[in-house]
C-alpha cells in the first residue's frame, strides 16, 4: 500500500483487525492520535495503520497499554516501521538438528553407504564386489567366504532399505594405479598380504607409467 | 544490511468486490531486493559439492565438472568451507568439510584432479554424505548449500524420488538448502527439481557439458549474494475466504495461515507470488483485508517481518464492474497459471499419456483469455506437441521452462 494513503475510521478498523470502536478508545488513552480531518470525513494515515499493528503485536508480548503507549508515543513513521520488522517472533525450531537426522537417516541405510572419517588417501570405503568381468549386471550376491562388515558407529537398521544379498557383501578398497586403472582389493586380503599390496601397488603404478614419489601408498 | 533492501508490496486485479456475490481477485505479492551496496559483507559460505562420477560421466563432462568445482574454489575465501563427495555406486568423501585457504584449496583442486568415472548411480548416498559433510562442520551463521550434480538416473541406494524429497523438505528446515545440478539428456529431471525446490535451493538443466562452469559460477554468483535467509511469505486468510496458491510453490497451510516458502533471496532479486482470492458478498461501506508478512533471517542472522496489505471495498456490483482491471497483471498471472499446467501436462507426457497431457494444457488456455496472443500461439503449439509426444531434448528444455515460470523470478 502506498505511504500516503488514507483511510476511513471503518478501513483502518479492517486492516489493523480491530473494531472502529477500538481505535476510538485507544485515541482517547493517548496511545493513538486523532485523525487528520479533512473535510467532513476523519481520515487515517499509514503512520496510524504502523501504530495499531505495533500495538498488537506489544499486547502479544503481554506488555499493559501504559508500557506500550510510553513505548511508541515518541517514534516517527520510520522508527515505527523499524520496530514491527524487528519484533517478529521468530519461527519454532526443528526438533532435531541437521546432523542428528543425517545420521538417523544414513543410519538406517545399509553397511556400503555408511563412511567413517576419510582417510588421507582418499580411498573408497565399504564397497560391494564390481564385477569387473561383467561390469553391465547388477551386483552379484555374495560369495562363500563372505565375511560379516566390520562394525560401524551408527545402530543397527531394523530393515535394510535393499536385500539380505547387499548386506552380506563384505568391504572392498580402491586403490589408484593410473588414469582409469584400480585395484580391487577386499579388506581381509588388504589385511592379510600387508606389505605384498604395497609392492604390488608400487609395481602396477610403476608399470603404467606414474612415478612412485607423486604418490605415497 | 537493513530491512530497507527489501521491500514487499501487494497488487489486486480490482480493489473493489461486490456485496451480491462472491468475487475472484487475482493478488500479486511482489518482493524486490536492492542491488547490494556493500559487497564486503556477506554470509559466509558452507558448502559441498556433490559430483556424479558414475560411469556415463566420461571425458568432456568430467572434465568441465573439475574445471566448475576448482573455479568454485576460487570464488570462496577464508570465510568459507568446502566439502567435495563423488558417487557412483559407492560416496567417496574426496574431501571433508575444510576451511578454505591457500594450501586447502590447493589440497581441495588436487582432490577434484583425482576424480575418474566409475560405476552406477547412488545419488541418494552422495547426496546425503555431501549433506552430513556440511552438518559436521562447526556451528556458525553460514549459509548452508549441497550442490548436486548428475548426469544420469539415481539408479543404486535410495530411488525413490518421495522419499529424496522428503529428505530435501526435512534438511531445509534444519538450515540445509539442496541446488541441483542436471547435465545432459539422461537424468530424471522431475526429481532434481523437487530436491531443489523443496529443498530451497536452485535447478539448473545444463544442456552441454562446457556450460557446467559457467551455470557453477551462476550458483556461486547467487550465495555470494544473498541478502535474506529461508524467507517465506505468511498470508493470513479471512474467515469465508478462499484461497490459492498458484505455481505449485512449496508452501504449508496451518490453520488460517498459508505459509509460502521462497527460499533464500539475493541482491537485484525480484520474486512475484499468485494467490486467487474468493471473497464473500457482504454489506456495501464493509472492507476486507488480506495481509501478508514477509519473514526472513538477514545474514547477521535475525528475523526480520515486513507487512502488506490489499484492502477490499465492497461496492454494489454495477458499480465494481465498472472500474477497469489491471490488464496486465492478470497475464503474468496467467502465465505462471500456463507453466504450472504446462509442469503437470509434462509429467502426464513422460508417463506415455500424450492425450491427456495435450487436453490438460489446452483446457488451461481456455480458461486464460488474458493471455497474448503471442503466449497463447506458443502454448497451443506445446499443446499440440505434447499430443504427438516430445524429443528427449524438448522435453528437458520445456520442463527448465515451466519451472522458471512457475517461480516468477
Amino acid at each position: 500500500m502506498a505511504n500516503d494513503t488514507l483511510y476511513s475510521i471503518s478501513e483502518l478498523a479492517a486492516l489493523a483487525g480491530v473494531t472502529p470502536r477500538t481505535i476510538r478508545y485507544y485515541t482517547a488513552e493517548g496511545l493513538l492520535p486523532g485523525p487528520d480531518t479533512r473535510g467532513p470525513y476523519a481520515r487515517y494515515g499509514h503512520a496510524h495503520l504502523l501504530r495499531l499493528q505495533l500495538i498488537a503485536r506489544l499486547k502479544a508480548a503481554y506488555l499493559p497499554l501504559a508500557a506500550i503507549k510510553e513505548r511508541i508515543e515518541q517514534l516517527g513513521e520510520q522508527e515505527l516501521a523499524q520496530l514491527l520488522a524487528e519484533l517478529a517472533p521468530a519461527p519454532p525450531p526443528p526438533p532435531t538438528s541437521a546432523s542428528d537426522y543425517l545420521a538417523e537417516v544414513l543410519g538406517r541405510m545399509p553397511a556400503p553407504q555408511r563412511l567413517a572419517e576419510a582417510p588421507a588417501r582418499y580411498e573408497a570405503l565399504p564397497a560391494p564386489a564390481f564385477g569387473l568381468a561383467d561390469a553391465a549386471a547388477p551386483r552379484a550376491p555374495a560369495a562363500p567366504q563372505m565375511i560379516a562388515p566390520a562394525p560401524a558407529p551408527p545402530p543397527p537398521a531394523p530393515q535394510p532399505r535393499l536385500g539380505p544379498a547387499a548386506a552380506l557383501e563384505q568391504r572392498w578398497r580402491r586403490i589408484t594405479l593410473a588414469p582409469g586403472v584400480e585395484l580391487h582389493i577386499s579388506e581381509a586380503q588388504y589385511d592379510a598380504l600387508g606389505t605384498l599390496v604395497e609392492r604390488l601397488v608400487a609395481l602396477g603404478r610403476a608399470l603404467l607409467g606414474r612415478k612412485e614419489s607423486e604418490e605415497a601408498p | 544490511m537493513t530491512s530497507t533492501d527489501i521491500t514487499l508490496t501487494v497488487a489486486t486485479e480490482r480493489s473493489a468486490v461486490a456485496c451480491e456475490v462472491t468475487s475472484q481477485r487475482m493478488v500479486e505479492w511482489t518482493i524486490s531486493v536492492a542491488a547490494s551496496q556493500r559487497q564486503a559483507e556477506r554470509a559466509p559460505l558452507n558448502l559441498a559439492l556433490i559430483l556424479d562420477r558414475s560411469g556415463s560421466m566420461q571425458g568432456d563432462k568430467l572434465r568441465n565438472v573439475r574445471q566448475a568445482a576448482s573455479h568454485v574454489l576460487d570464488l570462496l575465501d577464508e570465510r568459507d568451507r568446502a566439502a567435495i563427495v563423488a558417487y557412483d555406486d559407492q560416496v567417496l568423501t574426496l574431501a571433508p568439510s575444510t576451511a578454505i585457504g591457500d594450501r586447502a584449496r590447493a589440497d581441495l583442486k588436487r582432490a577434484i584432479g583425482e576424480l575418474q568415472p566409475g560405476g552406477w548411480t547412488d545419488l541418494g548416498g552422495g547426496w546425503l554424505t555431501g549433506c552430513q559433510q556440511i552438518a559436521g562442520a562447526p556451528p556458525g551463521d553460514a549459509l548452508a548449500r549441497a550442490l548436486l550434480l548428475t548426469d544420469g538416473l539415481a539408479n543404486r541406494g535410495m530411488t525413490d524420488i518421495e522419499e529424496l524429497t522428503h529428505h530435501a523438505r526435512e534438511l531445509r528446515r534444519r538450515g540445509i538448502a539442496t541446488s541441483t545440478f542436471g547435465v545432459g539428456l539422461d537424468f530424471n529431471e522431475q526429481l532434481l527439481e523437487a530436491l531443489a525446490e523443496q529443498g530451497g535451493g536452485r535447478f539448473y538443466y545444463i544442456e552441454r557439458p562446457a556450460q557446467i562452469p559457467a551455470v557453477f559460477h551462476t550458483e556461486l554468483g547467487n550465495l555470494l549474494t544473498v541478502v535474506a535467509r529461508e524467507a517465506f511469505l505468511s498470508i493470513g486468510i479471512p474467515r469465508g475466504v478462499g484461497l490459492e496458491l498458484l505455481g505449485d510453490l512449496p508452501h504449508e497451510r496451518q490453520g488460517d495461515r498459508l505459509r509460502v516458502y521462497l527460499g533464500d533471496l539475493c541482491a537485484q532479486e525480484r520474486r512475484h507470488v499468485y494467490t486467487r482470492a474468493l471473497v464473500p458478498p457482504d454489506a456495501p461501506g464493509t472492507a476486507l483485508a488480506l495481509h501478508g508478512e514477509l519473514g526472513y533471517a538477514n545474514i547477521e542472522g535475525r528475523s526480520i517481518t515486513l507487512a502488506a496489505t490489499v484492502l477490499f471495498s465492497y461496492l454494489r456490483e454495477a458499480q465494481v464492474l465498472q472500474i477497469p482491471v489491471a490488464a496486465e497483471l492478470l497475464e503474468r498471472a496467467g502465465e505462471v497459471e500456463l507453466a504450472t499446467a504446462t509442469a503437470q501436462a509434462l509429467r502426464l507426457e513422460r508417463a506415455g499419456q500424450r492425450q491427456q497431457a495435450q487436453a490438460l494444457l489446452q483446457r488451461q488456455l481456455a480458461s486464460s483469455p488474458a493471455m497474448p496472443a503471442p503466449a497463447a500461439a506458443h502454448y497451443q503449439l506445446l499443446a499440440d506437441q505434447l499430443g504427438a509426444g516430445l524429443s528427449e531434448e524438448e522435453r528437458k528444455a520445456t520442463h527448465f521452462a515451466a519451472y522458471k515460470a512457475r517461480q516468477s523470478r
